[in-house]
């Protein structure tokens, strides 16, 4: 709000240029200090002078929510002003005092058209009782051109004097008079049960509904009628949902819901057996509001009733208000299979309803049903309620030679099986013909091993399957499934079939071995990739190897130089584009220098130069400088040479001098803060460490930001976070601004800390959402916590990198080209904590503009 | 067709107004008598942003026929028209500046009201007496006293009628309050409702020419709203944080969810809190049973919720408290639960808190039953009544207490008298 005062312009309501007046101005005249009486009175000031338009207009306010009787005149004064006059009785209806309504009613004799219009209403709201005669003088004139208003502001009122009046006019008045009169009657009567005299204001209601008046109204006074009556009422209720009027008959099923009751719940089951249709569906949703013991049981015959409308409501209501008691209604629904709709309904109401008994009611219905369709929908039925002790039932479904069943069947058991199941479903991947069949079978083998630390014996069993058969599709499937549970014990039987005699068995064993959760069978498929006896062994063996070593370098499952170790071997066996491409590929995942020798002779290749180039562009940054000069060689050939202009550029931007050094600059002198500011309560140095936060609570986010901006740099700093309680919690900003309000936030890139997060990268008060995220694994796995640990920060125009201890995080590229790439760099504690964060060793490295 | 004739009844100079119950009886239309076969005939009232929004959730409904929108910007209508159109695949639907020619049409069974805050009582209360079903945005009104009306007054005509807050009808809301109500948390004792902070502003924007009145029509903007100049920037979204046209000093914005969806936790729809006591950084108010209910002022929509509930929850997040767990959710659909209830773990449930697709569903099936919605007049007007109360502690700077039953405040004239404003002439709440 401003608090700037400017004079006005012009007087002319209408076009004035009116610039803003604040509320402050009004201060010069009424403060909260004064009392009430000094605020009435300055207000009254206000009025009677020349103030602007704006300051009596919030001066009527005010003395609406304040002011005291001695306002009333000044007020008063008001009610003739076309635009004042609504603020003026603002200001007198707020007053408790007969002088109030006094006013009003003298300014009724006086004014016409709207601003009467207006005094009427407010004398309807103060319920001035001394208004009635002038009010039905204006009612009665049809001149007066406020008789609507007029009628109604005499049903606010509702003295017994008005009530005879209008009741008077329902019976003879005109008819527009009398529609004024019976919408004025319908507020009387509320007005005289709020008195608590519910005999007269039944009597109204039902003086309306005889009237000669517009049907919604007499609607209105008949659920007036029917709720005034209580119990009495249901009779007149029930009268009423047999009308030919519609609107009548919503009164009616409106008011069921205000007066529920046995009585009328009996009698609503008993309309139900002969209501007309249309009326039928309505019913039974009331039910839902009124009911008894009697309703469920019109509900349950409603669910075989011939109109769909009619079957899908009882079944919904039911669901409703119905318990386990009704699964049996539920089940036969589902297995009428009638429509979808009351399928999907029965089915989810099935579905809430706990308890074994409810187990065993959907076992039985599956079992006896001859449609397979139904049969499928209950089986999913136990699979979602996660049934125990369905697996005997669920496995002879699963033999059933309609394919569909036993695929659902097997489904289920997939979550449903364990152990005991295992032999079985062995029996039935066996037994099965035909071929999704024994796939759902073989699944579901897999998941009967996996349950409840079953991995070993049931890896073994399979095992042995695999060591009995001949069968190449029952390899094909025992293999895959020892791969997914990465079963150790069976990797020998599973590299033997490697030379199984027929081929398709030896490839389906090579494909499936890419997926096997450690490099061990590298060295065998690497041998395969030299002595296989077709071509097909060969390229299979050399993808899966290539893939396994590509997963242990993004996994760092074994060290850097054996994982080139295996991709060294590989390579003279990658002929065509493609397999080149995937070892490139795999190389540009380790990163290392070794990596990076073997991909650069393939920058020769213009098969897959481009490829080549981008590994060798995104390793660079990884790279230590120690082999600078034939990396900076294989840069400058990528620059002069590659057709592809974004990875030409980038090349560029990787070399140059700056590429070659290192100026690290020290952020932080061990003794000062000098170079940083924040607040000095939460940021300090303490043993030549810099510290923030405290042990006793951090109530919000506290920053420590540089004093000058950086763009395009490496920050390294070594930090420790130590908490107790709360969200434990702190981060490096970079790019960043601070926020204004609140002021002691911020605003842009930062590499957090703590709480599961180390080594991200999150969108601190801007996206608010992690742009890139190490695996919980990872982070775990590098990070020291409560100890010292090494965090690295690399920004290259749009490219974020980010390491921990050493090991690379995040590797993001910024796509919005609007955010800026420079900014602050800071160091935060997070709020709603009890912790301390430290760093040390803050270093930057400045690098050129691209 | 001349309103005058068409409503039977002469109007003198001072153009008073004519209420649409006044017709003959063969206009009648269905009054929502709707079979379930039927389409429901849909009309809008001021649909901006929001409206529109809550429009584009309703089209694809396939029992419900949109057929007319209303609104005294033509801007608006014509943005509201070229949605339609492109909808149906035809030019049929039809742009009224005048609320009372939409309401007087026979085939109208229900209007979606999502005006300025102003003007959505007496709209609702309007297209009532019309015979039409309402689905009103919220806040439903300006005041306690506008509430009161309005709900009166939809009791008054057998109305059907759903309050805008539809985070009842979006699946991670229900579930948390699922957990509350069925004493998973234990026993309840605090209830956490998210507002914005608190502001309210007297002050009046600059005066500019009125534009010509099939531009916009600054009266019929204005209604029963207090005159004053007009400012283009009132009529598109600007109107919000003024006393005269938004509820509450925008507290209800997010109140009139959060708060409501704590009452529904606290198996409180028929009551409200006594107490009503303001702090710096929330309003404090206290049930008869013992319950709190904490509204947090939350500095900005988006961004650090710490420590009052979690970022990741998104906007309008609540949070229920027992003592034997908690839970906390918000729009962006996650449930988030004390250790000790990790049981109840669902993993991401809501879509987004700002759909109204359900709880336009629910309406639209009410229509048709005639049942009540879920967030029928009685529930919607204790939910808000709440949040005005709360306001009003922060707005007053004291302690309130208010009974429940009565709906007034005890010993406390001020507080009191600020239930209720004045209705600009010619336009009335005694309806």
């Amino acid at each position: 709000m401003s608090a700037a005062v400017n004079p006005l312009k012009l007087m002319r309501r209408r076009f004035v240029l009116l610039t803003v007046m604040a509320a402050g101005l009004l201060a010069a005249h009424a403060t909260a200090a004064d009392s009430p009486g000094e605020k009435t009175r300055k207000l009254i000031e206000v009025l009677q002078s020349n103030s602007p338009f704006y300051d009596k207009a919030r001066a009527c306010q005010q003395l609406g929510e304040c002011g005291q009787r001695e306002a009333v005149p000044a007020l008063a004064a008001l009610l003739a002003d076309e635009h004042l006059s609504a603020y003026a009785r603002s200001g007198l209806e707020g007053i408790p005092d007969p002088s109030a309504a006094e006013a009003l009613r003298a300014a009724a004799a006086a004014l016409h058209g709207n601003l009467l219009a207006g005094v009427i209403d407010s004398l309807g709201v103060l319920r001035d009782a001394q208004a009635v005669g002038l009010l039905r003088k204006l009612a009665e004139d049809p001149a007066a051109g406020v008789s609507q208003a007029a009628w109604l502001a005499l049903g606010r009122i509702a003295t017994d004097e008005s009530v005879r009046i209008l009741q008077q006019t329902l019976a003879q008045g005109a008819a527009t008079n009398r529609a004024g009169a019976a919408a004025a009657c319908l507020l009387a009567a509320e007005q005289q049960l709020a008195e608590g005299r519910a005999g007269p204001a039944t009597a109204l209601y039902d003086a309306v509904r005889q009237a000669d008046v517009p049907p919604v109204l007499r609607a209105g006074a008949t659920r007036g009628a029917i709720v005034t009556r209580k119990i009495e009422g249901v009779r007149l209720l029930i009268e009423q949902l047999r009308s030919k009027d519609r609107l009548l008959r919503n009164a009616a099923l409106f008011a069921i819901r205000e007066i529920p009751s046995d009585t009328l719940a009996n009698a609503l089951n008993a309309e139900l057996s002969c209501a007309v249709p249309e009326l039928q569906f309505q019913l039974l949703a009331a039910l839902a509001d009124c009911h008894n013991a009697q309703s469920l049981q019109v509900l349950q015959a409603k669910t075989a009733s011939d109109d769909a409308e009619v079957r899908k409501t009882a079944l919904r209501v039911l669901g409703q208000i119905g318990g386990t008691a009704e699964a049996g209604v539920f089940l036969q629904a589902v297995a009428d299979n009638r429509s979808v709709e009351e399928s999907a309904l029965a089915m989810n109401y099935l579905g809430q309803m706990k308890g074994a008994a409810v187990d065993e009611q959907i076992v039985k219905t599956m079992v006896s049903a001859t449609d397979a369709g139904v049969r499928v929908q209950l089986i999913r039925l136990l699979e979602r309620r996660r049934t125990l002790n369905v697996t005997g039932a669920l496995l002879k479904q699963a033999a059933d030679p309609d394919a569909k069943v036993s695929v659902a069947a097997l489904r289920a058991l997939q979550f449903l099986a364990g152990p005991r199941e295992l032999s079985a479903l062995i029996g039935l991947t066996k037994a099965g013909r035909d071929e999704a069949v024994r796939e759902a079978a073989a699944q579901a083998v897999l998941g009967a091993c996996t349950r409840t630390d079953a991995t070993a014996p049931g890896g073994a069993v399979v095992l042995a399957e695999l060591q009995q058969t001949t069968d190449p599709a029952l390899k094909n499937a025992w293999i895959r499934i020892l791969v997914s549970l990465g079963y150790a014990k069976a990797l020998p039987a599973i590299l033997a079939t490697l030379h199984d005699t027929q081929e398709a068995v030896a490839v389906n064993t090579l494909a499936h071995l890419a997926r096997w959760p450690d490099p061990s069978p590298i060295d065998e498929l690497l041998s395969v990739v030299q002595t296989g006896a077709t071509p097909a062994l060969r390229q299979h063996a050399l993808r899966s190897a290539i893939q396994l070593a590509t997963t242990a370098a993004d996994a760092h499952q074994s060290p850097d130089e054996t994982v080139a170790g295996w991709f060294q071997r590989a390579s003279p066996a990658a002929q065509t584009p493609a397999e080149r491409r995937l070892l490139i590929s795999g190389l540009g995942r380790l990163q290392t220098l070794a990596s990076f020798r073997l991909v650069a002779p393939y920058l020769e290749d213009p098969d897959v130069q481009n490829e080549a180039a981008m590994a060798i562009v995104q390793m660079a940054p990884a790279l230590k400088p120690d082999d600078s000069a034939a990396l900076q060689e294989a840069l400058a050939k990528i620059a002069a040479r590659v057709k592809n202009a974004d990875i030409r550029n980038a090349a560029l931007k990787l070399t140059g001098p700056s590429a070659h050094q290192s100026q690290q600059t020290s952020l932080f002198d061990g003794r000062s803060l000098a170079g940083w500011e924040g607040n000095p309560k939460v940021w300090r140095v303490r043993d030549g460490v810099i510290v923030g936060g405290s042990l006793q609570g951090n109530p919000r986010n506290e920053f420590l930001a540089t004093a000058r901006n950086f763009t395009n740099f490496v920050l390294r700093v070594e930090y420790k976070l130590v908490g107790t309680a709360g969200f434990v919690n702190g981060g490096v900003q970079f790019r960043s601004v601070r926020v204004p309000r609140p002021p002691n936030e911020m605003s842009g890139f930062q590499a957090d800390i703590g709480a599961g997060h180390s080594g991200c990268l999150y969108d601190e008060s801007r996206r608010n959402k992690f742009l890139a995220r190490a695996t919980d694994e990872q982070i775990k796995r590098l990070e020291k916590a409560g100890d010292w640990n090494r965090y690295e920060v690399r920004c290259v125009g749009p490219r974020i990198q980010i390491r921990l201890n050493g090991a690379p995080t995040v590797d993001y590229t910024e796509t919005d080209p609007a955010l800026p790439q420079h900014g602050l760099i800071a160091l935060q504690i997070h709020g709603g904590c009890k912790a301390e964060i430290s760093f040390r060793n803050l270093t930057i490295e400045d690098l050129a503009q691209p | 067709m001349n309103r005058r004739t068409f409503l039977g009844q002469t109007l003198a100079a001072g153009g008073a107004l004519a209420l649409p119950w006044i017709r003959p009886a063969r206009a009648l239309g269905r009054d929502g008598a709707v079979a379930p076969s039927e389409k429901i005939v849909l009309g809008g009232i001021g649909l901006g942003p929001r409206g529109q929004y809550d429009l584009s959730m309703m089209l694809p409904e396939k029992d419900v026929h949109f057929v007319a929108v209303c609104d005294v910007q033509r801007r608006r209508r014509e943005q509201v028209k070229r949605m339609v159109d492109a909808h149906y695949g035809n030019t049929d639907c039809v742009m009224y500046r005048d609320m009372f020619e939409l309401l007087a049409r026979p085939d109208i069974d229900a209007v979606l009201i999502a005006t300025g805050d102003h003007w959505h009582a007496l709209a609702a209360l309007l297209a009532a007496q019309a015979g039409k079903d309402v689905y009103s945005e919220k806040p439903c009104g300006l005041t306690i006293h506008e509430i009161q009306s309005l709900a009166d007054g939809l009791q008054r005509y057998g109305r059907v009628f759903q309050a805008g807050t539809q985070r009842r009808s979006i699946s991670n809301f229900q579930y948390a309050v699922h957990l509350a109500q069925r004493g998973s948390l234990g026993r309840l004792h605090t209830l956490h409702a998210s507002v914005y902070v608190p502001a309210k502003s007297y002050a009046w924007l600059p005066a500019e020419p009125e534009p010509p009145r099939d531009q916009c029509d600054w009266d019929r903007w204005l209604g029963p709203a207090p005159w004053r100049p007009y400012n283009s920037r009132y009529v598109s979204g600007g109107w919000r944080g003024h006393h005269d046209f938004e509820a509450g000093g925008n507290f209800l914005d997010w109140g009139a969810h959060t708060v409501d969806l704590c009452q529904w936790a606290n198996q409180a729809d028929h009551t409200m809190p006594l107490e009503y006591e303001a702090t710096p950084t929330a309003v404090v108010a206290k049930y008869a049973n013992g319950v709190k209910l904490i509204c947090d002022f939350l500095p900005t929509a988006f961004g650090n919720r710490d420590p009052q509930y979690r970022t990741s929850s998104g906007t309008c997040p609540v949070r229920f408290e027992g003592d034997e767990g908690w839970v906390e959710t918000g729009d962006n659909g996650k449930i988030v639960l004390s250790d000790n209830l990790a049981k109840f773990q669902t993993g991401q449930l809501g879509g987004t808190g700002l759909s109204s697709a359900g709880h336009g569903r629910n309406f639209f099936d009410c229509v048709k039953s005639r049942a009540w919605p879920v967030c029928n007049p009685g529930v919607m007007r204790r939910a808000h009544i709440a949040c005005f109360a709360a306001q009003l502690a922060w707005q007053l700077g004291r302690k309130l207490t208010l009974d429940p039953v009565k709906e007034e405040f005890v010993g406390d004239e001020e507080a009191n008298r600020m239930r209720r404003r004045a209705t600009r002439e010619p336009w009335s709440f005694n309806l």
